[in-house]
């Protein structure tokens, strides 16, 4: 009968009158409409009355004079010599037993580090970035749809507006609303805060530091920080004045000096690039930082690898031949369809060009970290999407506390060589005999801009700028 | 007849007569629970006698922060699970262990046999539950004690005490089976 589940675990209580009011009434309510649970009380009264008439024993005559034989003269004088057997008991309620003060410490601590642990996983939005980017969103999500814009604040009311949130807003599928509000304002629509305010945090003008800085590729979930490495859509070629012009990865560093000479000070990170109507149907691009310790070697690398592959090298590109040996440009045009061979290719040139000299690649890591991208037919995706995780690599990722596993997924897990990577490769195979090289012609591209800069000191390290690093010790 | 409360203030006083009183009120429970926990006569009365000479050396820590008969289940309690440490019921051998039934000279032979019968099967029943579960049983079917007493003897929330019944009960079911009703 239905509710017999609820009810039974209640039963024997019930026939102890150890129930609660309510919880009483309900049981009896139950019990009046239920034969099966009315003959299981009577089992359990049954039961119980077996079980005591089992206990019905008497101690032997001769136990009280043992027990008073045994006995000191006065409670006192057994008081002062405590035998070690006796247990004095210490009756305190379950629920207000004190625990240690470490208990309270520890259990603080774990919070921070949860709280910690989420801030940081948290990618880089604007407080709009976290709404849902269409109306089919929030239809999905049981939540009210974007009110009218009429509703919405005005616009120099409103934060300011990231890059990413932008970028997401933009490549949600266009409805008629979007579009008309695209026409009359040159900021997206945005719909209400459906979730939990995400503190807005701008990209540090500091050049972030680098987990595994003799060989690795960061990216904007890098750190727990604010996103350095940004991608937008863009119709232009990526020229470093074009990259300037945006505002990408940390201007103030010394690679973004490099790369931005003509970077607008008042232009507010991404944002510009992102809001032009005209730039809707242009290709993805994603801007990845490279460490590594020979930035013009890395460029040269990948400049030829994409010669090999197919890819297109685009204009803006320094292809190892630039003045600075700090950063080093190359821009990139690739297949959809190539992407996780790319980012394999990637973290390849980064571990040979750091180090003594070609970095094993089973002990070497690199880290390729992506914010959310964007295809142009407006498909989000994330970094799970483009970067598949094997079962081995979530637990990893798991048992490092997200971030810092986000920060260092192993070269070997990224390459295909770790247990539960061979099929990722296998597949990747196939899909470079799906994707053709002239797959350019006709199929998605995806433009990155990877920009290898010199590898700086680990954070912490309190060397002297410049002064040799040591492989770190394994 | 004095209170428990006055026989341990008497005690705690020197009275040696009041705690004769007490030990003549509480023997029998405690040695029925040193019982079911030792599984032998000879340890039960060990362990009996351990326990009052705990309680009246301590006795004097009696505050009446809970009832009397609560702190003196929780040292009779603690003496059980002292004893559980050094020797594991399973290894006492079957044959040693007494009936736990009594059974008196003037009742007939037939009924006297069914009731040990029944008994014995009970008493396998409570043995091959797990001593969690035979603990608030015999706390609880045996003793007379409330869930919160037995949660504060065992030091386990009223909650833990509810589902240890009801899973030693589920358990005692499946074990007695439908004989439970036909000897009742």
């Amino acid at each position: 009968m239905d509710g017999c589940s609820g009810v039974s675990p209640d039963l024997k209580a019930y026939l102890d009158g150890e129930l609660s009011f309510l919880a009483r009434w309900r049981v009896r309510r139950h019990l009046a409409a239920c034969a099966i649970c009315r003959s299981q009380v009577r089992e359990l009264r049954e039961i119980g009355d077996l079980v005591r008439s089992a206990d019905n024993v008497a101690p032997p005559a001769s136990l009280r004079a043992r027990i008073l034989a045994s006995l000191p003269e006065t409670p006192a004088a057994a008081a002062l010599k405590p035998s070690r057997r006796a247990h004095p008991p210490r009756i305190i309620p379950a629920a207000a037993r004190r625990r240690p003060p470490w208990a309270l410490a520890g259990a603080s601590a774990v919070a921070a580090l949860l709280a910690l642990a989420v801030w940081t996983r948290v990618p880089f939005q604007g407080p709009e970035a976290a709404l849902p980017v269409g109306p089919e969103s929030a239809a999905t999500s049981g939540f009210k749809a974007a009110p009218a814009p009429g509703d919405r604040p005005p616009p120099e009311t409103r934060p300011p507006v990231s890059g990413l949130a932008k970028l997401r807003a933009a490549r949600a599928p266009k409805t008629a609303e979007r579009a008309r509000a695209e026409d009359i304002a040159p900021k997206p629509p945005r719909t209400p805060r459906l979730s939990a305010p995400v503190p807005q945090r701008r990209a540090t003008p500091a050049s972030p530091p680098v987990l595994s800085p003799r060989s690795g590729v960061s990216g904007n979930l890098a750190y727990g920080r604010p996103p350095e490495v940004l991608e937008e859509r863009t119709d232009r070629p990526a020229t470093p004045e074009a990259l300037a012009g945006a505002g990408l990865g940390g201007s103030s560093s010394a690679a973004g000096r490099a790369v931005s000479p003509t970077a607008q000070p008042g232009r507010p990170g991404l944002g510009g690039m992102a809001a032009a109507p005209s730039l809707k149907d242009a290709p993805a691009r994603t801007r990845l930082v490279v460490h590594t310790d020979r930035p013009a070697q890395a460029a040269d690398s990948l400049a030829r690898l994409a010669a090999e592959k197919g890819w297109t090298v685009l204009p803006g590109s320094d292809g190892g031949k630039g003045p600075s040996s700090a950063a080093v440009l190359v821009v990139l045009a690739v297949p959809d369809a190539q992407k996780d061979l790319f980012t394999r290719e990637l973290s390849r040139v980064a571990s040979a060009t750091t180090g003594e000299g070609a970095m094993p690649p089973q002990t070497g890591r690199a880290t390729v970290l992506r914010s959310a991208t964007g295809t142009p037919d407006g498909r989000t995706e994330g970094p799970s999407d483009s970067m598949e995780r094997t079962p081995s690599e979530e637990a990893r990722k798991s048992r490092a506390g997200g971030d810092a596993a986000r920060r260092a997924l192993d070269l070997n897990s990224q390459m295909g060589q770790a247990p539960g990577g061979g099929q990722r490769l296998d597949r990747s195979v196939q899909q470079e005999r799906e994707a053709p090289t002239d797959a350019l012609k006709t199929a998605e591209v995806h433009t990155y801009v990877v920009e290898f800069r010199a590898a700086p000191p680990p954070v912490g390290a309190g060397r002297r700028p410049g002064a040799q690093q040591r492989p770190r010790p394994r | 007849m004095l209170d428990d409360r006055e026989l341990v203030r008497r005690t705690q006083s020197g009275d040696r007569q009041a705690f004769e009183q007490l030990l003549d009120r509480y023997e029998a429970r405690i040695y029925r629970m040193a019982l079911r926990a030792t599984g032998n006569p000879a340890d039960a009365e060990d362990v009996t006698q351990e326990i009052f000479l705990g309680i009246y050396r301590n006795i004097g820590a009696f505050v009446g922060r809970s009832s009397f008969s609560t702190w003196v289940y929780r040292v009779a309690m603690n003496h059980c699970l002292e004893f559980r440490r050094k020797r594991r019921l399973d290894t006492v051998p079957i044959e040693d262990q007494e009936r736990l039934v009594s059974m008196r000279q003037q009742d007939d032979p037939v009924i006297c046999a069914s009731r040990t019968e029944t008994a014995d099967r009970v008493n396998a029943a409570l043995r091959s539950l797990s001593d969690k579960h035979r603990d608030v049983v015999t706390l609880h079917e045996m003793q007379g004690l409330t869930y919160q007493e037995c949660a504060e003897v065992l030091d386990v929330p009223v909650g833990t005490v509810k589902s240890r019944l009801f899973n030693a009960f589920a358990q005692l079911r499946s074990l007695l089976g439908g004989r439970g009703s036909e000897e009742a």
